[in-house]
């Protein structure tokens, strides 16, 4: 009994030290979570969102209302999967490379090079991309198809290229942000190890595959798990900015979140919007209990909890 | 996003919760006094007997995207007219005219202090009263309305109607055209240039500006287009065809003919052979280059793109002095081709109406200050002119005083006229007007709105506003449907013939047929009670 007390007051910097953590937590993820009652009541101001009557379920009727419904929870899903796979892939391989970079400017200025694209908004990445495939004045169909004798593609009604358009433009933004958090746990590393290695005759290639990539093994699981609860999430903007929200597109730009934009914008339905929002964060919750229950099943350290 | 949405709506809730009572109590607790008094204009002298504060008006003000340099002195002008008469005030909130329904229904939803709310709907139905009566955002006014009402009353005459839900009002809507009628406005230069002029009193159809297209495609060649489309909102087919859009959407629901044939029957838009026809003429110009390939992507609007000289013409409303707007931004003289004589309905002649919202804590002082911008009044003292063209001397200078409020008058220094649309506040057809419209321009009005009177032309279900409550899961669900498939087969950039009969299945698939249904039936039991 005494021991445990003393434990615990161990802890109590450590305490303090969270605690503006815990407090933004409380306020910014807790409080809201009151908003989910929004989403099983019928709104009326008068009498506040306690007061107003309960609706069932029938705000969510309007998420499973098309057919197109499939389609949309598909590229939800997909989309992000795909993100987080070659996104993961690439960001391991780009800090791997970036580490391997010798000269400490030239260093940073690639990971300036690199992160540069996230800080910009998908506004201005949707006109950089407009300016690219416009069909009259774009440069892909002005100075790349027609001196090469091919015709004029309707890149914006033309669907089978989208997906790759996405994904390319997902990645060119995101790629240095993913990046920095795996270059930086290399960086951690120990140099003992790949000294020791390089001693032994080892190659660049087998330091990567025997060293680096079992060390930051952990810190890719937890990246990983943490991106599956967002997995019917998407970035709104990439889907709606990029394509101009542009009909003929939709079958393969359509997430969930531009369905509920372009379904309650005009009449600003809040009640539906919480809807979407629960919707979204139970499945988004459903996953990350099923990944994390695989990664202890196989590597109880990864798991995250 | 919907992470900041649910904190909004958080923090939204915790002031509703407290509020939402007190806007209740205030309500009654308010001076009562006025209550007793019969008449707007002698009542108002008996409020300034009461030595109780002025009370704050917080009225909305639309503009499009900036706020005026003069707003201070604006308000500070209309509150030394108002003060003396109401013992009140005001506070004008500029807001975006787009962000204006989400600002609104936001504020309300979070039990902020508006007194005044606007309902922009353009003349197209951009936003409806029954957005925020299905969520009990707004007062019913008729107490109100009977008690101090009387001005407004006399300006509006019967189109009062179109504030109402039921036997309900919940908004006065401002004096405004009666109807519309729809024009191809074209560059007189260029059309100068290749001989053409519009034939006088000859109505044209889709067919017969397809010449006048094939002739500026000649004479011009690659990269004109001579069809200026906004292409990213929802398609022109209004612009060609009359209907009736029953104060909502198009997609709800639409009376073909816009029901001045005595037609009766609530339709879905997209199924009608007309839409069809629309369609396949749309894809001819399409594909004959006529249309910016790029139409549905190119968000700038008309204006900038008419600015940028590569294209003839638009399409759009039509109304005396309507283009002058444009001419003046463009620097070149216009003329217009009449598509559709004007005509009359739920939808055109509420261009904007105005709420008193559920969180006012004294309507009744409000409902004075309504009835104030209705009355007809010299200029210096006339409050609707401050608020559609500003303060003389700063926002516009006068050019020639006419009788009331009525005045010609050239740009001032201040910026009041570039960012506040001037026709949303009480009687929008006495306020001055601006060069080059001459003195003339008010009795064209005057006639225009006549015509539409004497010919009849004014649709049967006129005052009609569907209320979409019922079938709200529906209409969310072919909302969605629509924005995706309406701009891609309305401009043309697809075949109609291939992607309409999907894009008719998806719709029902959403539950279109409901929403007909229901709206067939308000308007069934409307009829009945009118």
């Amino acid at each position: 009994m005494p021991k445990r007390k003393i434990r615990w007051k161990n802890y109590i910097p450590f305490y303090i030290m969270a605690l503006p953590g815990i407090i933004y937590m409380i306020c910014n993820n807790y409080m809201p979570m009151f908003g989910i009652v929004l989403a099983f009541k019928k709104l009326d101001v008068t009498k506040g969102i306690l007061g107003s009557p309960w609706a069932g379920f029938k705000n969510f009727e309007f998420l499973f209302k098309t057919k197109a419904t499939i389609g949309i929870i598909r590229n939800t899903v997909l989309y992000n999967l795909l993100f987080l796979l070659l996104g993961t892939a690439l960001a391991v391989a780009l800090a791997i490379l970036l580490n391997e970079v010798k000269s400490k400017n030239m260093g940073k200025l690639y990971q300036s090079l690199i992160l540069i694209p996230y800080l910009m908004s998908w506004v201005i990445a949707s006109y950089l991309v407009y300016a690219f495939l416009a069909q009259d004045i774009g440069i892909v169909n002005n100075s790349i198809l027609k001196p090469l004798g091919k015709e004029a593609v309707s890149w914006y009604s033309e669907k089978k290229y989208w997906p790759y358009i996405l994904t390319f433009a997902y990645m060119w933004k995101n790629m240095g942000y993913m990046m920095i958090i795996y270059y930086s746990s290399i960086v951690g590393l120990s140099a003992d190890y790949f000294e020791a290695a390089s001693l032994d005759g080892a190659t660049k290639w087998q330091q990567i595959r025997m060293i680096t990539l079992p060390l930051i093994k952990g810190t890719i699981i937890t990246m990983v798990i943490l991106n599956l609860g967002r997995i019917v999430t998407s970035d709104f903007s990439l889907f709606y900015q990029i394509p101009k929200n542009n009909g003929a597109l939709y079958s393969v730009t359509q997430t969930l979140d531009v369905y509920v934009y372009n379904a309650l914008m005009k009449n600003s339905d809040f009640a539906m919007s919480s809807a979407a929002s629960v919707f979204q964060s139970i499945v988004g919750f459903i996953f990350v209990l099923i990944t994390n229950a695989i990664v202890r099943k196989y590597n109880e350290e990864s798991a995250l909890f | 996003m919907k992470k900041k949405a649910l904190a909004l709506l958080f923090a939204a809730s915790l002031l509703a919760g407290t509020l939402a009572g007190c806007g209740k109590s205030d309500g009654s607790a308010a001076p009562a006094q006025p209550a007793a008094e019969e008449g707007a204009k002698e009542e108002a002298g008996a409020v300034v007997a009461d030595n109780s504060e002025a009370y704050n008006i917080e009225m909305q003000i639309v503009t499009w995207g900036g706020n005026p340099d003069e707003i201070d002195q604006v308000e500070a002008a209309i509150n030394a007219i108002i003060e003396p008469e109401i013992n009140a005030t005001v506070t004008l909130i500029p807001i975006a005219a787009w962000d204006l329904a989400n600002e609104t229904s936001r504020a309300l939803a979070a039990g902020e202090k508006l007194d005044l709310a606007c309902v922009f709907t353009f003349g197209q139905a951009m936003d409806s009263i029954s957005n925020y009566t299905s969520k009990n955002m707004f007062r019913p006014l008729n107490d109100l309305y009977a008690a101090y009402g009387s001005d407004i009353d006399a300006a509006l005459g019967e189109r009062i109607n179109l504030g109402y839900i039921e036997d309900t009002l919940y908004a006065v809507p401002c004096v405004f055209n009666y109807g519309n009628g729809t024009s191809f406005t074209a560059r007189k230069d260029y059309l100068d240039q290749m001989g053409i002029a519009p034939e006088e009193g000859k109505q044209y159809t889709m067919e017969d500006l397809t010449p006048i297209f094939e002739a500026y495609k000649q004479e011009f060649g690659a990269g004109h287009y001579a069809l200026s489309l906004y292409g990213t909102a929802t398609d022109g087919f209004h612009q060609f065809y009359e209907i009736d859009a029953l104060g909502g959407q198009e997609s709800n629901g639409i009376l073909m003919n816009a029901g001045l044939d005595g037609q009766n029957t609530v339709v879905d838009l997209f199924e009608t052979d007309e839409y069809m026809e629309y369609c396949k003429q749309m894809r001819e110009w399409y594909q004959a280059g006529y249309i910016n390939p790029d139409v549905t992507t190119v968000s700038d609007d008309v204006t900038s793109q008419m600015k940028s000289g590569n294209y003839l013409g638009t399409i759009g409303s039509s109304q005396p002095g309507g283009s002058i707007g444009l001419a003046n931004n463009l620097g070149v003289e216009l003329v217009e081709f009449p598509l559709v004589e004007a005509y009359a309905s739920t939808t055109y002649a509420s261009e904007a109406l105005w709420a008193i919202p559920n969180t006012c804590e004294n309507p009744e002082r409000v409902m004075q200050f309504l009835n104030i911008l209705y009355q007809d009044r010299d200029l210096e003292n006339d409050v609707d002119s401050l608020l559609s063209d500003g303060l003389a001397g700063v926002s516009y200078e006068v050019v020639e005083q006419l009788d009331g409020s009525k005045a010609i008058v050239k740009a001032g220094t201040g910026t009041w006229s570039q960012w506040v649309p001037n026709d949303l506040y009480g009687n929008s057809l006495t306020v001055p007007k601006f060069q080059p419209n001459e003195a003339s321009i008010y009795d064209e009005i005057e006639a225009f709105n006549q015509k539409i009177v004497d010919d009849g032309r004014i649709t049967k279900a006129f005052g009609y506003v569907f209320n979409p409550e019922n079938v709200s899961t529906q209409a969310a669900a072919v909302a969605s449907v629509a924005t995706q498939y309406r701009s891609i087969v309305g401009y043309g950039t697809v075949d109609p013939e291939e992607v309409m009969p999907e894009f008719i299945q998806a719709l029902k698939d959403a539950g279109i047929d409901d929403i007909i249904a229901e709206n067939q039936k308000q308007l069934d039991a409307w009829y009945a009670a009118h």
